[in-house]
C-alpha cells in the first residue's frame, strides 16, 4: 500500500534535530564487569527476586516475578553468578531490590528459553508477559496490560509509533532499518490475536529511509499503512499520533483503547516478534548515545543493568567535562544522578552534557506572551495553570484539565520568561491526585 | 565524573527571551523615530530620549526601593519610555515627559507588580493622564516641517482629526508618510507599518490584532459615512494598533481573545472620534479595553484537546452576554452624552431662549426665515426684539470639538451688541474659553467681517485676538460670528 500523508496538525514546537547517529549502524556493547538488574523497570508494581545471592544464572533465565496483572518479570540479562541483591533507588524515587550479576563472559542460554506455543488470544496475552515486554518508547507501560484490553471487538486499529520526535534519538530509526521484517511480523501477529483490522506506522516526514523501508516491507499486507507524520514536536506523544495517525481524539479520561485504538513502539513491536520467534525475553536493547560530550556517537545494543557510566566510556565521553546526564531524550528525559545507574526496559538514550549545556536558565516574570498556549498540543493554558498551582486552587486545575498534560515541555521550551511550566503542571497533578486521596 | 547537575525536563530551551522580544520592539519602533526627526526636528529625539531615561531610571529606583530583582535589563522600561513619547506632541515641556513618565513606571507598571503584572497599557495611561491634565499643551499640535520655517504660527496647528471634511484636511500620500500634525511617533503611517511587519515576521505579535482594530475603524468609517482611508491613517490608530493594542500584558491570550479585544478598541475609537468630545479615541479605546481583558480571557478560553465539551450556557453564552451588556451600557452613556450636548434642531433650548433674552431683553419674538436660503450661513433661529431695534441670529459653526452653538445679536446699524456660546464640545480649560467675556468682549461694538489672528498679535479693527493654545476655536468662534453677520444683511427688513 502507498505511504499516506498525515494533514492533521496539532500544535507543538519545531526543534533542532541533532540526530547524529541516524546512519550508524548498532553496535553491541562489550560484556559490563557487572549488571545491576532492578526489579522494578516500567510503570506498575515489582517483582519479587526468584534468586539468591550465589546462584548461578544463564542468560534468559527468569530472576524476578510478581502475581499482580501490572507487572512483568525480569529476566537475567547476562550468564554469571548473583553477586548481591541490595536495595536500589531508582531515579523516580521508587526503592526496590536489584539482582547485581557478575557476568562470566560465557552468555550461555537458559534451558528455559524455548519459542512460546500461542494459539489464542489468551496464550498470546500470557506470551507477551512472559516476554518481559514493557513499552521500549519511554513510558514502560506493560505490554500485556495494554493488548489485554478488555473489551476485544471495540479494537479496530493498530498505531505503531515510529515517529521518534525527540532530538539525538535514533534507536527506533534504526530498528525500522535493520529489523524491518520484524516490524512488520510483530505488527501482523498482534492484528491476528487481537482480531485487528487495520494498522498505521506513523513515521515522520524527515526519515525517507525508514518510510521507504517498511513500506516495501509492508507491501503484501492491505492491512498495514506507513502514515508520514509532519515533523514537528511532540509527533510521538501518544494522543498525538493517534490523532495525526486516525482523526480520533482520545477524551479526557479515558484511554485510546476506548475509541478502539492500540498504540505500540516500533521497537516493542519488533521485539515481540523476535519472542514468538525464539522465546528470548527481553535482556537488552538499543540506546543511541549522543550529545555534547560524546565524541563518538552511536546506537549501542546494551544488555539491561549495565551501568550508564560504561556505555558512555564505550563512546569515549569526555568523563571529566560532563555535567549532566540523561536517559531520554533532552524533552522528556530524566537526569540521572548517579553514574552507576543501570540501563532499564524503558531507556531509549543516554545523552551527556557539559556545564554549559546543563546549565539551568534564571527565570523572570510571566510576560503573558501566550506563546505556551500556542505550543500546548493539548490546547491547555500553562501559564494559567501555573497560577492555578501556585494559588493552589484545585477547583481552576480541574476545570483547566491539567491532568491532561503529558509533560511534552514544549511550553517550558518556548518561554521567553524561562519558566518551568511543564514542571509545574506535574506537580500540580500530583497536587491534584492527594487532594482526591483526602 | 563531576558531581551530576539534575533539572526537570526540558533540558531544552528556546533562544527566546523577553529581552529579545523588548529589543524586537525597540527595533521595530527605529523607523517612527527616524521619521519623527524628519518631520519634526531634532526634537522628537530630545522628548523620547527624556521619556526612555526617566522611564528607565523609575523603573531602577522602584525597584531598588521594593527591593525586587532589578528588571532594567529586560528593555521593557524602555519599550515604555518610547511609546510613550511616540504619544506626546513634540512641543510638551521635558518635565511633562518626566511626570508621564512616571506614571507609567511607578503608578501603573510597578505598583501593580511589575512587568506582565500591569493592568493597563503604561505608555497609554500615563498619555490619558497627560491629556486630562495638560489640555492645553497636550493638544498643541506643531506643523509638519515647523522647524524649518520661522514664521509665527507655525507651532501650532491641528490633526487630521479635526481638519476632517475641510480642506486645509492632507492628502492621503501626505497622511501616510506622515507629513501632517499630531504627536510625535504616529503620524508616519509607513514607520509604524514597517515596525509592524517586522513584528509580525519576527512572531513578537500576533497580526489579527491590528487588522481587526484598523479593520473595524475602516468599517464603522464606512457606515458612518466619514473617509474611511483618512481615518485609519489619522490619529493614533497605526501607533496604537500595531504597538498597543499587542502588548502582552494588557490584551488576551487567544486568538479569539484577541480579535474581541480588537473589536472593541474599534469600535470605541469610532464611536469617540465621531460622537465623543476629544477628536481623537484610540487612546481611551484602549485604555477601556485593557480593563476588559480578564473578563474577554475568562470568556475565550479554548477548548483542551479531548477535554470535556464546553458547557454552551455557562462558558460561552455568559461571558459573551456580560460583554454585550457592558459594550451595551458603555455606547448608551456615550449616545446619551452626546444626544445631551447636541442642539436639539426644531425647537429652542432653554439655553439659547436664556441667551436670546439676555441679548434682546424679555418679549422678543422669532423671525420666520428661508431655512434653505441659509444653509451655509449655519443659521438655525433668528429672533428680534420687542421694539424691532435689533437681531439675535443663533448660528452653529464648526470648532475644534464640534459645532459650537452661539447667539450673535446685531442691531439695525450692523453692529454686535452681544454674542453668547449656548452648547459647545471643545477642549476643556483651552477651546471652551470662547465662553468666556475675556474673548467675546473683543466683538461688541464691530461692524462686518472679522478675521481670529494668533494671540497677541491682533491690530486694527477687523481682528480678534485667538485664545492661546486654541487658535481652532477661536476661528470657529469668529467664523459664527460673521456668518450671523452676513445672514443679518439679509434678514435685517425684519427690523423696524
Amino acid at each position: 500500500m502507498s505511504v499516506s500523508k498525515s494533514r492533521r496538525k496539532l500544535r507543538g514546537v519545531f526543534l533542532r534535530h541533532d540526530k547524529h547517529t541516524q546512519e550508524m549502524e548498532t553496535v553491541r556493547l562489550p560484556m559490563p564487569a557487572a549488571v545491576k538488574l532492578p526489579m522494578l523497570q516500567h510503570m506498575g508494581k515489582p517483582c519479587r527476586p526468584l534468586v539468591k545471592k550465589g546462584d548461578l544464572v544463564k542468560v534468559g533465565q527468569k530472576i524476578g516475578d510478581c502475581d499482580e496483572l501490572f507487572s512483568v518479570p525480569v529476566h537475567a540479562s547476562v550468564s554469571g553468578e548473583v553477586a548481591e541483591l541490595q536495595e536500589y533507588t531508582a531515579v523516580g524515587g521508587a526503592v526496590t531490590q536489584a539482582v547485581v550479576i557478575r557476568p562470566d563472559g560465557e552468555q550461555a542460554v537458559s534451558e528455559e528459553i524455548a519459542p512460546p506455543t500461542v494459539t489464542d488470544r489468551e496464550s498470546f496475552l500470557k506470551a507477551v508477559r512472559e516476554s518481559g515486554l514493557a513499552g521500549m518508547g519511554g513510558a514502560g507501560f506493560p505490554a500485556h496490560v495494554k493488548l489485554g484490553y478488555k473489551d476485544v471487538n471495540r479494537l479496530d486499529t493498530l498505531v505503531i509509533n515510529a515517529a521518534e520526535c525527540e532530538p539525538y534519538i535514533t534507536s527506533d530509526y534504526r530498528e525500522c532499518l535493520e529489523h524491518t521484517a520484524d516490524v512488520i511480523e510483530g505488527i501482523q501477529a498482534v492484528k491476528k490475536w487481537l482480531r485487528i483490522d487495520n494498522a498505521y506506522i506513523g513515521v515522520e516526514d524527515d526519515k525517507p529511509a525508514a518510510i521507504r523501508a517498511l513500506d516495501e516491507a509492508a507491501a503484501g499486507d492491505s492491512g498495514i499503512q506507513v502514515v508520514k507524520l509532519h515533523s514537528k514536536y511532540p509527533q510521538g506523544a501518544e494522543k498525538v499520533i493517534i490523532y495525526t495517525a486516525t482523526g480520533r481524539v482520545v477524551e479526557d479520561g479515558k484511554l485510546p483503547a476506548d475509541h478502539g485504538v492500540l498504540v505500540m513502539n516500533v521497537s516493542s513491536v519488533a521485539f515481540l516478534a523476535r519472542y514468538l520467534k525464539t522465546g528470548m525475553p527481553f535482556i537488552s536493547r538499543r540506546l543511541t548515545v549522543d550529545g555534547p560530550v560524546v565524541r563518538k556517537p552511536q546506537n549501542v545494543e546494551v544488555p539491561l543493568g549495565t551501568p550508564i557510566g560504561e556505555v558512555l566510556r564505550f563512546c569515549d565521553t569526555d568523563e571529566e567535562a560532563v555535567k549532566m546526564i540523561l536517559m531520554g531524550g533532552p524533552m522528556m528525559g530524566v537526569c540521572v544522578y548517579d553514574p552507576e545507574t543501570p540501563v532499564i526496559k524503558n531507556n531509549n538514550a543516554v545523552l551527556a552534557f557539559d556545564q554549559k549545556n546543563a546549565q539551568v536558565p534564571k527565570t523572570t516574570a510571566c510576560i503573558r506572551c501566550g506563546k505556551c498556549v500556542y505550543v500546548c498540543p493539548m490546547n491547555l493554558m500553562p501559564a494559567a495553570l501555573e497560577k492555578a498551582y501556585d494559588s493552589k486552587n484545585a477547583a481552576a486545575l480541574t476545570a483547566m484539565s491539567v491532568n491532561l498534560c503529558m509533560n511534552c515541555g514544549c511550553c517550558s521550551y518556548i518561554c521567553p520568561a524561562k519558566r518551568n511550566l511543564a514542571q509545574k503542571n506535574q506537580l500540580a497533578k500530583a497536587y491534584l491526585k492527594e487532594q482526591k486521596q483526602k | 565524573m563531576n558531581r551530576l547537575a539534575v533539572a526537570s525536563s526540558p533540558h531544552r530551551r528556546s533562544q527566546n527571551s523577553t529581552t529579545r522580544i523588548m529589543l524586537d520592539v525597540l527595533i521595530a519602533l527605529v523607523p517612527a523615530f527616524i521619521a519623527a526627526n524628519i518631520i519634526f526636528g531634532l526634537r522628537a529625539a530630545l522628548v523620547t530620549l527624556t521619556c526612555v531615561a526617566s522611564c528607565v531610571l523609575f523603573e531602577y529606583l522602584t525597584r531598588k526601593i521594593m527591593k525586587r530583582d532589578n528588571t532594567i535589563s529586560d528593555l521593557s522600561a524602555a519599550v515604555t519610555g518610547v511609546l510613550l513619547a511616540y504619544n506626546l506632541p513634540v512641543t510638551i515641556p521635558l518635565w511633562m515627559a518626566v511626570v508621564g513618565s512616571f506614571f507609567a513606571i511607578v503608578v501603573v507598571k510597578q505598583l501593580f507588580g511589575g512587568i506582565g503584572q500591569n493592568f493597563a497599557n503604561p505608555a497609554i495611561t500615563a498619555r490619558v493622564i497627560l491629556l486630562v491634565s495638560f489640555s492645553g499643551q497636550m493638544t498643541t499640535w506643531a506643523q509638519p516641517f515647523f522647524y524649518r520655517s520661522s514664521g509665527a504660527d507655525v507651532i501650532t496647528g491641528a490633526t487630521p482629526l479635526v481638519q476632517m471634511g475641510t480642506s486645509d484636511m492632507p492628502g492621503y500620500l501626505d497622511l501616510f508618510l506622515g507629513v501632517r500634525g499630531g504627536c510625535l511617533g504616529e503620524t508616519s503611517v509607513l514607520a509604524l507599518l514597517i515596525g509592524g511587519i517586522y513584528l509580525v515576521a519576527r512572531r513578537v505579535i500576533h497580526p489579527v490584532t491590528p487588522i481587526t482594530f484598523v479593520g473595524t475603524v475602516f468599517l464603522f468609517s464606512v457606515i458612518f459615512g466619514t473617509d474611511p482611508v483618512a481615518q485609519i491613517m489619522s490619529g493614533g490608530l497605526m501607533l496604537g494598533a500595531i504597538f498597543m493594542a499587542t502588548d502582552y500584558s494588557t490584551s488576551p491570550v487567544t486568538t479569539l481573545g484577541k480579535i474581541v479585544f480588537a473589536l472593541g478598541c474599534g469600535t470605541l475609537t469610532i464611536i469617540i472620534r465621531q460622537f465623543g468630545s476629544y477628536p481623537e479615541g484610540v487612546s481611551f479605546a484602549i485604555l477601556f479595553m485593557n480593563i476588559l481583558v480578564p473578563y474577554i480571557d475568562k470568556g475565550t478560553k479554548i477548548k483542551p484537546f479531548g477535554g470535556k465539551k464546553m458547557r454552551v450556557a455557562r462558558d460561552i453564552v455568559k461571558p459573551v452576554v456580560t460583554l454585550a451588556i457592558i459594550a451595551l451600557v458603555v455606547s448608551s452613556a456615550l449616545v446619551f452624552t452626546y444626544n445631551l450636548t447636541k442642539s436639539d434642531e426644531s425647537a429652542v433650548s432653554e439655553e439659547v431662549q436664556a441667551a436670546v433674552n439676555d441679548l434682546l431683553g424679555e418679549g422678543g419674538e422669532q423671525v420666520e426665515f428661508d431655512a434653505a436660503a441659509f444653509e451655509e450661513n449655519k443659521l438655525q433661529t433668528v429672533f428680534k426684539d420687542a421694539s424691532g431695534q435689533k437681531l439675535a441670529l443663533v448660528v452653529t459653526p464648526k470648532g475644534y470639538g464640534g459645532d459650537i452653538e452661539m447667539v450673535v445679536a446685531v442691531d439695525k446699524d450692523g453692529k454686535i451688541t452681544g454674542t453668547r456660546v449656548t452648547a459647545q464640545t471643545e477642549t476643556p480649560d483651552l477651546g471652551s474659553r470662547i465662553t468666556e467675556e475675556e474673548f467675546q468682549k473683543q466683538f461688541v461694538g464691530k461692524i462686518g467681517e472679522l478675521t481670529a489672528v494668533k494671540n497677541g498679535t491682533a491690530k486694527g479693527e477687523g481682528e480678534i485676538d485667538a485664545i492661546a493654545g486654541a487658535t481652532i476655536s477661536s476661528k470657529g468662534f469668529t467664523d459664527g460670528v460673521n456668518k450671523a453677520l452676513a445672514a443679518f444683511e439679509q434678514l435685517k427688513g425684519a427690523l423696524s
